[in-house]
């Protein structure tokens, strides 16, 4: 495949996924409910981009799903938008620096980041109160997250298993075209482990 | 190497303050920005319209088998009422024609009469704490346009309070259901004379449909069942939009203040249309 060919292919690849996962995201009925929860397709497919492609991708597609959930779900725009972009980096730059890249290590940044996403709109909501007459006790935020973080959790992992598939499979790259990536050239390792 | 690495940190760090920017300029009330999102909200909104269509067919396909028993007998029960009901529209016609004939008498006003009602379908769901908002087939070009002053209230079918319109673009709007921790309306007890309350949507109560009235007061009567409607008073919504009933009066835990808890006549699940009214421009 040549280097335009591939480079189209990212795009289309890529335009896709955010469309579905973002389209799908806010049309799934609550009976797919995990736990009271639907999955955050948006946020897996930001870190999981970031974790199997490197931190540009994470960076670019982090930008554009978040794009997508400001557009279709959001109270400001870019507020989405910055959260996926650090979800994309960071989950380039974790255990993607230290692991192999493998689905297990994939679906525990999944997990960490399905939290830690939740903690950042709890620490947001807590310091940037929606009426500013309002206050709202840390403790009842914190008690909210509490509840609603197992089913969230779960409901992402669910979501993000056949995910990792789809993108390793019928991903934007072949699954040996990684080798131009300046992240791989740390691990020295262009190649995903299914099994 | 260390070129690169410091391009990556220049790069995040100018679209952080970049963000940041469009975060605090679309967070003004009628922020041109929104209009940004117009071309993707055109483009997309066939595709979600499409996907809303093949989602309600499969949702309704498999909820009319589970229903499908209930219904039969449903069915026969509503042939008998239908009988007696057919009577009915007979009589109701003759007392309509009676009612319209005295409302031009009197010169009697429909409670919204300064107000258009345009219909609109519900695009997305909400998705989480700071994306829980849904939106709306309506923007601008059907002459909906969010400034500082002016927002719309959003019913449903049976003239019941949704929420207000956040935002719009081109072709869609944003709307902040009143259950919401950023909504608040004015509004009071449905009797001649009612107190006047103000009504939010708090977190704690927002995951069980409630919502919460406050600056109740103090000589103000409030008993479980009473029926809230809007107040009028600040000019966003016309006065008498039918609210929810009091569940409960309690004290908030940080003052003597009392406080009711609000149970919505809307229901927020199962949302697929609602009606936007727009008053007179001012």
């Amino acid at each position: 495949m040549t280097s335009r060919a591939a480079f189209w292919r990212r795009i289309l690849v890529y335009a896709l996924y955010i469309a579905v996962c973002s389209l799908l995201q806010v049309t799934l009925p609550d009976s797919v409910a995990v736990l009271g929860a639907t999955p955050d397709l948006t946020l897996i497919l930001a870190v999981l981009c970031g974790y199997m492609f490197g931190s540009g991708d994470g960076f670019v597609i982090g930008l554009a799903a978040g794009f997508m959930r400001d557009l279709l779900a959001g109270q400001t725009l870019g507020l989405g938008m910055l959260l996926l972009m650090y979800a994309g980096i960071a989950s380039s730059v974790l255990l993607h620096r230290f692991f192999r890249r493998n689905i297990l290590f994939g679906l525990v940044l999944v997990a960490f980041f399905s939290a830690a996403y939740a903690a950042a709109l709890l620490i947001l909501t807590y310091l940037v109160p929606p009426l500013t007459d309002i206050v709202y006790p840390f403790g009842e935020l914190l008690e909210r997250l509490r509840l609603a973080l197992p089913g969230q959790v779960l409901a992402n992992l669910a979501a993000a298993l056949p995910l990792i598939f789809l993108l390793v499979f019928l991903g934007p790259y072949r699954r040996s075209g990684r080798g131009d990536d300046p992240d791989d050239t740390i691990m020295g390792d262009s190649l995903w482990r299914v099994a | 190497m260390r070129g690169i690495a410091r391009n990556r940190i220049f790069l995040l760090v100018f679209t952080t303050l970049l963000l940041v920017t469009v975060i605090l300029l679309s967070s003004l009330p009628g922020s041109p920005l929104h209009f940004l999102t117009s071309p993707v909200s055109a483009v997309l909104e066939p595709v979600q319209k499409t996907l809303l269509g093949v989602t309600d067919q499969v949702t309704g396909f498999f909820e009319s088998l589970r229903e499908g028993m209930r219904i039969r007998k449903e069915n026969l029960a509503l042939r008998e009422e239908n009988a007696a009901l057919r009577s009915q529209i007979d009589q109701l016609a003759e007392a309509g024609r009676q009612y319209e004939a005295l409302k031009e008498a009197f010169a009697l006003k429909d409670q919204y009469a300064g107000y258009t009602i345009v219909g609109a379908r519900v695009l997305t769901r909400e998705i989480g704490q700071w994306f829980d908002v849904f939106r709306i087939d309506v923007g601008t070009a059907d002459g909906f346009s969010v400034t500082e002053t002016r927002s719309y209230a959003v019913v449903d079918a049976q003239s019941r309070l949704i929420g207000r319109v956040l935002s719009t673009d081109l072709v869609s709007g944003k709307v902040l259901p009143l259950i919401h921790e950023g909504f608040s309306v004015s509004a009071k007890v449905d009797t001649p004379d009612g107190p006047l309350m103000r009504l939010r949507g708090t977190l704690e109560l927002k995951d069980q449909g409630l919502c919460l009235a406050d600056q109740i007061p103090s000589a103000a009567s409030l008993m479980p069942g009473d029926v809230l409607v809007t107040s009028g008073a600040g000019g966003l919504f016309p006065a008498g939009i039918p609210i929810g009933t009091v569940v409960s009066v309690r004290t908030a835990d940080t003052s003597s203040e009392r406080q009711a808890v609000i149970q919505p006549f809307a229901g927020f699940d199962q949302l697929t249309t609602v009606f936007v009214m727009k008053g007179a421009q001012p």
